[in-house]
């Protein structure tokens, strides 16, 4: 566990919204991600437990979820993508406790639900009312997420390549087809995952490099990887 | 702290917590020790309840989150001495083997099917897909949960056991291969057993015993070393080096010492400056004895800087981080080919370690032994019109992975002896190594080793009881150490990388003229079992196939790794990847068929073990032996038999199946590898063991044998109630006290069933001829060799009995009293082989390089398999190790040796919903030398993964991986290379 200094367990928004104003507040979603942190950091927690956010709504294709719904809840979803995305995640023991909204807070670049998000549409709500695209919140997250809304239904596709079938992937690449929209995102190649334009899916991208792979060999499994899956979408 | 109140197993617990306090410590806390340490990241599994009904890792949620909330731990389900179904159903199948995680298991099991009652694998496996295990290759765990859903659903499954087979094979001569047999259909946790007439039908041996430790791990009760609490106790926490070589040049301790609730603090200015080598081998150690305690030089990133002790893990995380230690930070070299160059980093000048070979070239040990003459067969072999080959071999770093860390508690008892509670193989070797550490003689220390969460090599180490020793005599205070996964990474021990170079003369017909093995194996910063494991890779690699000139040459060097030490296999997996890659290769080179190139070289019965002798710690000199060990015993040809059709070898001839139409990216490659090992470690492994009858005509058996999970206790209790003619209830085992049970080398080299075995054989012979005698004098009989035991009776030869509690009453309360008993210990003079046959079937994906395993199997020749359940379990977990090993398990640094991977998830170990189908095939022969026929299973699992794959690979890809493992983009640059 880190240090957590001190923990808090508002029971509305504002309250939640009070306390994360304070420099060294974090909200805590499931808590995977924060308290398995073991280096020596010393913070407080403000667990948003208690604020009635771990709803699940349907319109239609388009599903809302509260940002505390869990990746076990994701996985019960009626959407193959989603519910794949969220049992590659993490193994049963931690699902269960990770959420949609630490899912995001964590921008993991290599979180294949990250990606199935992406493709998905989704857009993040705030405590504050305001919304922004996934993609915009990735490349600067910032405020206290509610929910998000997303559109299920179409063709979808999941390729990856990693050490062992279910290993965290080296990149994957993901798409969804609604209409003649297509959409394609890669893990593994930024900072964050990132949806890839279809002419040219490794255009602008620069992966950094580590022992799983090198630059290059993510660079080439992006190019692979994207083409089988808008062949799959095709 | 914060006041927390939730239901706690339908009760409700009201506690305090500190802000950062996980609910796993709280629960232990509460006395719920069925809630184990795996990790703080809860990959691991091993600390999984039922938070308001979902399995969840209970290191990743605070205490505080779990306010207001329902918990359940595997302890609910204990309210009486009987099994709940689920429970009942993983002993049955023998699903536990350390049960480290068993709470977990079942918890899982029992979340599943109150949502689904008959699930699919699929479903099972998800379910287990974060509970790691590293024992059971979660064949039996899936196997136990199908049994738990039939109980459930009210059927009764079947009673479980192996599938016997009939042989395939005369026992001596290769089968004619059948493309269109049908494999056997079984569940994949049955193992299929091929009988052999020279066998003999057992009461208790070869049965499939449940565990005797199966209840209590089963429940989760208190029985691993962290699971008791001392009034006092202080926590320890090591600092650690950022630097992978660097000299201290002060420390400044004064802030942590001021620290309220920080006890004491050692390092190398406070703490005796005493030399050991920490592997735990037989007395003397190998030297050079390299280490101290606390020194002023660090060799490794992780090596020991100093150590706290404190009132709780905080305050000593807290004091650590206060010392102040200034370093100067010295070149380092992590290649062991670069340790060996002029001008190199030099690991160890100080003048008062003794015994290395070459200090200047970091070399610690040269190892070179011969027969015949190597340099004339390739000389010559031009003009004899040999073939010569020469192949390099790169094999990395892995970790054994025990779920349980290290872990030791310490403490002064009543009488001033220091008594060390310890997650140890060697419970013997670590009491009289740590004896001068402490200043106190071995009688003064009493080590006792509890349940173990598994070892795998890790363990067989004095590696932190010196440690709490220290503490414990500063303090006065019972201190406990536990190591965290990180640490357990970079400051326990792990697999020697080696740079392996073969050189082998063939002749025209395929025969093997010379081997020429030289090996660059890697130490890391210190000797420890450096020489031992090196040598084995020598034995191992040049023992199975015959050639008359063989020459094994090693160095064996210092580096700045993490150190290496003894890992499940020994030095064996190494060698045997490189081995039979190479031998695979010239096949191909001759045009031959591999098995029979193969064939026509390996060991056969009679053959001799020609180098075997000429190695090891008590080798004989270079010349010729008067005589040599052979071969007494060998199934491979019945093994290879069973192995090529349970994996359909004709497959790989044949290009449709290699290229599926329907998938144009995938390729298919089936691989073989032939393994041998050995049996324990002739003239050197010794087991104790002592019987005593009790009044109702059980036994009290006292081994000092080390069961980290792999049954031993039960496989000797069988071998015991073999021999008394009891049932294995009757044999209560009690094992791994320093105090309180014979002798034992430790739980290591494949020895416990051949050597503790035949020291439990030959005890519970000296108490069954006494119980004979006693009975010839209750039954008038004037010969009590006569006389028969069995069905916990004793039957003389005209039908009348008297039963073994009349015995034991009659013995120790009416006439000429006497307790009986039987005491014995064994060392064996020789080292039997066993033999196993190792395929396995992959999918390379051509565009990315990514390999998957989608089958393996393997048989083995282990003698007869005392119990088939535990054997099988042992295969099966040895082969899911040895895959990570082939496949994905590596250490990864930075430039300055930090390792960058230290946790399980960047360190990829299989989890249950990813592993490729296996079977295990139990291939029976009679070895004299052993109890009840009995060679070792424990290791030969580990040999034949990495080069079966790598074969594999060649079969589907056509390139030649000669370095492990075999991940994605190591294959694509390969296969890249290839076209090229």
């Amino acid at each position: 566990m880190p240090l957590v200094a001190a923990y808090h367990r508002p029971t509305d928004i504002t309250e939640a919204l009070d306390l994360l104003a304070t420099p060294g507040r974090i909200p805590l979603a499931g808590g995977t991600v924060i308290n398995a942190d073991r280096q020596p950091s010393s913070l407080e927690a403000v667990d948003l437990q208690a604020l009635s956010l771990d709803s699940v709504s349907t319109d239609g294709d388009v599903i809302t979820l509260g940002s505390m719904v869990r990746l076990d809840q994701v996985m019960q979803l009626n959407d193959a993508l989603l519910a794949e995305a969220a049992r590659r995640e993490l193994p049963s023991t931690l699902r269960t406790v990770a959420t949609i909204g630490g899912t995001i807070g964590a921008t993991d670049p290599d979180s294949i639900l990250l990606a199935a998000l992406l493709v998905s549409g989704t857009t993040v709500h705030y405590a504050q009312g305001d919304d922004r695209s996934l993609a915009d919140h990735l490349v600067s997250p910032s405020g206290l997420i509610v929910s998000v809304s997303l559109t299920v239904g179409g063709a979808s596709a999941l390729e990856t390549t990693g050490r062992t079938p279910m290993d965290t992937p080296i990149v994957a690449a993901t798409g969804r087809r609604l209409g003649s929209t297509v959409l394609v995102a890669l893990t593994g190649v930024d900072t964050h995952p990132v949806l890839v334009n279809l002419d040219d899916p490794t255009q602008g991208l620069a992966p950094p490099g580590d022992f799983r792979g090198s630059a290059a060999y993510r660079l080439h499994l992006a190019a692979t990887l994207s083409s089988r899956v808008m062949e799959a979408l095709a | 702290m914060i006041p927390i109140s939730f239901s706690l197993n339908g009760t409700q617990h009201s506690t305090t917590c500190t802000p950062h306090q996980s609910l796993r410590e709280v629960l232990r806390a509460a006395g719920m020790f069925s809630v184990r340490f795996g990790s703080d990241s809860g990959e691991t599994g091993a600390s999984a309840v039922l938070f308001d009904g979902r399995l969840v890792s209970s290191d990743v949620v605070l205490a505080a989150q779990a306010d207001g909330h329902s918990i359940t731990t595997v302890e609910s389900l204990n309210t009486s001495a009987e099994l709940h179904p689920v429970q009942a159903a993983f002993v049955a199948v023998g699903a536990f083997q350390s049960g480290y995680s068993a709470g977990a298991m079942v918890l899982g099991t029992i979340e599943l099917l109150s949502r689904n009652a008959d699930p699919s694998e699929a479903e099972i496996r998800d379910m287990l897909s974060g509970i790691l295990d590293r024992e059971t290759a979660y064949v039996k765990p899936v196997e136990a949960v199908r049994r738990a859903a039939a109980l459930l659903r009210g059927e009764t499954p079947d009673a479980f056991g192996p599938l016997i087979l009939p042989p395939m094979t005369d026992g001596a001569n290769p089968a004619t291969y059948d493309p269109n047999a049908t494999v056997p259909v079984a569940p994949p946790a049955v193992p299929r057993l091929i009988p052999s007439r020279d066998v003999p039908d057992m009461a208790v041996v070869g049965r499939p015993e449940i565990k005797v430790d199966a209840v209590r791990l089963a429940k989760g009760n208190p029985a691993f070393t962290d699971d008791i609490e001392l009034r006092g106790m202080l926590y320890a926490k090591v600092l650690r080096s950022p630097h992978a070589h660097a000299r201290i040049t002060a420390i400044d301790d004064a802030k942590a010492r001021a620290l309220p609730g920080v006890h004491a603090i050692l390092h190398h200015l406070n703490t005796p400056r005493v030399k050991y080598a920490s592997g735990g081998q037989s007395w003397p150690n190998p030297h050079p004895h390299d280490q101290v305690s606390f020194d002023d030089t660090v060799r490794h990133v992780g090596d020991r800087v100093a150590v706290v002790a404190a009132e709780s893990i905080d305050i000593a995380e807290h004091a650590c981080r206060l010392i102040d230690v200034t370093y100067e930070v010295l070149p380092a070299v992590f290649d062991e080919r670069e340790a060996l160059q002029p001008g190199a980093p030099i690991l160890h000048a100080e003048p008062d370690t003794d015994g290395i070979h070459d200090r200047e070239r970091n070399i610690v040990h040269h190892i070179a032994a011969q027969r015949g003459d190597v340099d004339a067969a390739v000389a010559g072999a031009a003009q004899a019109g040999h073939h010569v080959f020469t192949q390099t071999f790169r094999v990395h770093q892995v970790q054994q992975c025990p779920i349980e860390p290290h872990i030791s508690i310490a403490w002064i008892d009543e009488d001033e002896r220091m008594v060390i509670r310890t997650a140890t193989q060697v419970p013997f070797h670590a009491r009289r190594m740590v004896a001068p550490l402490l200043d106190r003689e071995i009688k003064d220390i009493r080590v006792i080793k509890p349940r173990i969460g598994g070892g795998f090599g890790a363990k067989q180490e004095m590696l932190i009881e010196d440690i709490v020793g220290h503490l414990a005599q500063v303090t006065r205070r019972p201190v406990r150490l536990e190591l965290d996964r990180s640490e357990e990474f970079i400051a326990s021990r792990t697999r020697h990388p080696q740079t392996i170079t073969y050189t082998t003369v063939v002749d025209a017909d395929g025969v093997l003229v010379s081997q020429d093995l030289y090996i660059i194996g890697n130490t890391g910063p210190y000797g420890t079992h450096g020489y031992t494991v090196q040598t084995v890779s020598g034995l191992r690699g040049l023992t199975q196939y015959n050639a008359p000139n063989k020459r094994f040459v090693c160095d064996v060097v210092y580096t700045n790794i993490p150190v290496p030490g003894a890992y499940r296999g020994y030095g064996a997996p190494q060698a045997e990847f490189a081995l039979e890659a190479h031998m695979e290769d010239i096949a191909d080179a001759l045009g031959m068929d591999v098995i029979e190139f193969k064939r026509k070289n390996w060991l056969r019965l009679g053959d001799e073990l020609n180098i075997a002798p000429h190695l090891g710690e008590r080798a004989a000199s270079d010349g010729e032996l008067d005589e040599y060990p052979r071969v007494m015993s060998t199934g491979l040809e019945e093994c290879v038999a069973q192995a090529l059709r349970d994996i359909e070898w004709h497959r790989r001839d044949d290009p449709e199946w290699r290229t599926p139409a329907d998938r144009p990216n995938i390729r298919r490659g089936l691989g073989f590898a032939y393994c041998m090992h050995g049996t324990a470690i002739p003239f050197l492994d010794m087991g104790g063991c002592s019987i005593k009858l009790n009044d109702d005509g059980s036994f009290n058996m006292l081994i000092g044998a080390t069961d980290l999970g792999t049954g031993a206790d039960t496989v000797l209790g069988q071998i015991a109630a073999e021999v008394l003619g009891v049932p294995l209830e009757d044999i209560k085992v009690y094992s791994s006290d320093t105090d309180m049970t014979p002798f034992d080398t430790g739980a290591y080299a494949s020895s416990t069933t051949y050597i503790s075995g035949t020291a439990a054989m030959r005890a519970a012979e000296a108490a069954r001829n006494r119980i004979k005698e006693r009975a010839a004098m209750l039954l008038g009989i004037e010969q009590p060799c006569s006389i028969e035991l069995r069905d916990r009776r004793a039957y003389a030869p005209d039908g009348r009995s008297v039963s073994m509690a009349d015995i034991a009453l009659d013995s120790l309360h009416t006439q000429e009293q006497e307790q009986i008993m039987g005491t014995a210990s064994y060392v064996s003079p020789e080292c039997p082989p066993p033999f196993a046959a190792q395929v396995i079937e992959v999918e390379v994906d051509i565009d990315t390089g990514q390999v998957t395993v989608v089958k393996m199997a393997m048989a083995v020749d282990c003698g007869v398999a005392i119990n088939p359940v535990t054997a099988s379990g042992q295969v099966e977990g040895g082969m899911l190790q040895a895959l990570g090993y082939a496949h994905c398990e590596e250490y990864a640094f930075d430039d300055d040796g930090r390792m960058v991977n230290d946790a399980f998830g960047p360190y990829r170990i299989y989890r249950a919903d990813e592993m490729p189908e296996t079977s295990v095939y139990l291939v029976q022969t009679l070895e004299d030398s052993g109890p009840f026929g009995a060679k070792a299973v424990a290791e030969i699992p580990k040999d034949g993964v990495a080069p079966a794959m790598r074969n594999a690979i060649l079969n589907a890809v056509g390139v030649r991986m000669n370095e492990l493992p075999f991940t994605p983009e190591r294959v694509w640059r390969a296969m890249h290379e290839s076209v090229g």
